[in-house]
């Protein structure tokens, strides 16, 4: 565990740098934990460099660690609130926060994100499924395809 | 408070006016489309779904039907969904009907309603079977089935009812159900998570154990318990929290429950909870096999089925808090005639829970049933 004051840089895709309180990367991330843990980051010359963040979604994460480490205490359904209004951001934006927090290996906010999608696509019909998850080849052959919507046609 | 409610709630919701605006609001929020994830990152999300779900979700495409179908994904979906996060599937009352003359089925009912209506109501779901069963027990989404009535040898199946798969027969226990006398009646079924195997378990003195998939046998020891000569009835089996757990009823009065937490480690068995029975339970029937413990809850409370005496007609669901004195909290009655072959003895349900595991992923012979 870092010591509160202690501060780290975070190099985004654009080589934008953000400084950060040791503590609220350490306690969230797996990967900076390690980092640090294992003496490979120098605080007088280290940035981390995240090639596959960029900026905006870099400050997003950084606001969820921020909150998430001063804001642990709090009841439930407010930290709940807060991470519904979080996660209010558009189609490209929630997949970049996934691609970010599995490359951080940010446990909580991957499973926030995992119930979003989830929540996304629970009780719908497949051609729902399909299209929100992107899937525009299904890989059945069409006699496959016909006869699974012949068999359950309330699923599609 | 979203457009179309306000239009609903001011215009009431037959009205052509309301039909009207609703053409002129824009459409309720449809989840956006996303960029395509990665294939490791779909499992995860596919992972924190229900079985039932996850049936459907199989026909999305053809990779979701290989991963939903396979071994490792189907007991990463158990131990996820049943062991780490409850809440994803929804547990049940399961029984067998075995006692009434009528079709043969298999009968759920949802635990959360039956708590929150204390009627068994309406909401059985039958799942339909050609012959008699009894069920011996359930685990991870397979219920246990025993041939019945029993003519000649014991035959044990696994059976997973949302899949519709099952095991062939296999006939556990040959030599020493046989020699019984009289007959074992006792059984518990689990899961062996160290050895990854089912098991059926049978008290004769000791616990014997019968594992799925390799058909190999084992010992166990049961507790050593003080009122040695008072104990009524033989132990009742079952699992809790994924541990083998003894009930015994005694004849003072008094049941208790006892846990195994580490499988296999005699030294490891708990006393969970002592209790005395109140007026209420206290009959003319044996307190032993009345007491059957269900489930334990995520609030570490405890649901036990209580046999009811021979001139009710309610089987009684009640709530005990072990880290009360084994005090009975709540004590809902079922109606078990509102559903016309509920049967009244205790041992005949058990709790379930859905899951895809398939008889095939334990090295079992496997066919639709």
């Amino acid at each position: 565990m870092g010591s509160p004051l202690k501060k780290i840089m975070l190099c985004s895709s654009e080589k934008e740098i953000f400084s950060v309180e040791e503590q609220v990367m350490v306690q969230h991330s797996v990967i900076i934990n390690n980092m640090i843990e294992d003496g490979s980051y120098n605080y007088e010359e280290s940035k981390i460099p995240l090639d596959c963040v960029d900026s905006k979604t870099l400050k997003k994460v950084i606001d969820y660690c921020t909150y998430h480490t001063h804001h642990h205490n709090d009841n439930q359904e407010d930290l709940e609130a807060w991470d519904a209004q979080f996660l209010n951001v558009d189609s490209n934006g929630l997949y970049d926060l996934l691609m970010a927090a599995n490359y951080l290996e940010i446990r909580n906010l991957l499973d926030l994100i995992y119930r979003t999608i989830k929540n996304m696509i629970k009780g719908k019909k497949i051609d729902e499924i399909r299209r929100i998850l992107n899937i525009k080849d299904h890989g059945f052959t069409p006699e496959e395809e016909e006869q699974n919507r012949k068999e359950y046609p309330h699923f599609y | 408070m979203r457009a179309h409610a306000i239009v609903k709630k001011v215009f009431g919701a037959a009205t052509k006016w309301s039909k009207l605006l609703s053409l002129l609001l824009p459409p309720p929020l449809r989840p956006p489309t996303l960029p395509m994830l990665p294939a490791e990152l779909i499992e995860l999300i596919l992972l924190r779904l229900p079985a039932r779900s996850l049936l459907k979700f199989k026909r999305v495409c053809k990779s979701w039907k290989t991963l939903i179908s396979s071994s490792d994904f189907t007991k990463n979906q158990v131990q996820l969904s049943i062991m780490a996060e409850p809440a994803i599937s929804e547990i049940h009352l399961v029984y067998s009907n075995f006692l009434r003359h009528s079709e043969p089925k298999i009968g759920f009912i949802p635990i959360q309603s039956l708590l929150e209506n204390l009627s068994f109501g309406t909401e059985v779901v039958y799942f339909p079977m050609d012959d008699c069963v009894k069920i011996l027990g359930s685990c991870n989404g397979f219920l246990c089935l025993n041939n019945h009535p029993r003519n000649t040898d014991f035959k044990v199946r696994l059976l997973n009812p949302c899949t519709g798969l099952a095991s062939e027969w296999l006939t556990p226990f040959a030599s020493d159900y046989n020699q019984q006398r009289p007959p074992i009646t006792n059984f518990g079924f689990g899961y062996d998570h160290v050895n990854d195997k089912f098991k059926i378990l049978a008290v004769v003195k000791i616990v014997l154990s019968f594992n799925f998939g390799n058909e190999s046998y084992g010992q166990i020891a049961l507790p050593n318990v003080d009122e040695g000569g008072m104990i009524h009835y033989e132990p009742v089996l079952l699992t809790l929290r994924n541990s083998l757990c003894v009930c015994h009823g005694y004849k003072n009065s008094v049941w208790d429950l006892w846990m195994m937490k580490e499988y296999g480690n005699e030294d490891s068995w708990t006393r969970m909870l002592v209790s005395s029975h109140d007026e209420e339970i206290i009959h003319h029937y044996a307190l032993g096999n009345s007491i059957r413990p269900l489930h334990m809850m995520e609030n570490d409370l405890l649901l036990v089925l209580v046999r009811p005496p021979a001139y009710r007609k309610y089987s009684q669901l009640a709530v005990y808090n072990p880290a009360n004195k084994g005090d009975r909290l709540g004590y809902p009655v079922i109606n078990y005639y509102s559903s016309d072959d509920m049967p009244k003895y205790s041992g005949c349900f058990s709790v379930y829970r859905e899951s895809l595991v398939s008889p095939s992923h334990y090295g079992l012979k496997t066919d639709h049933v």
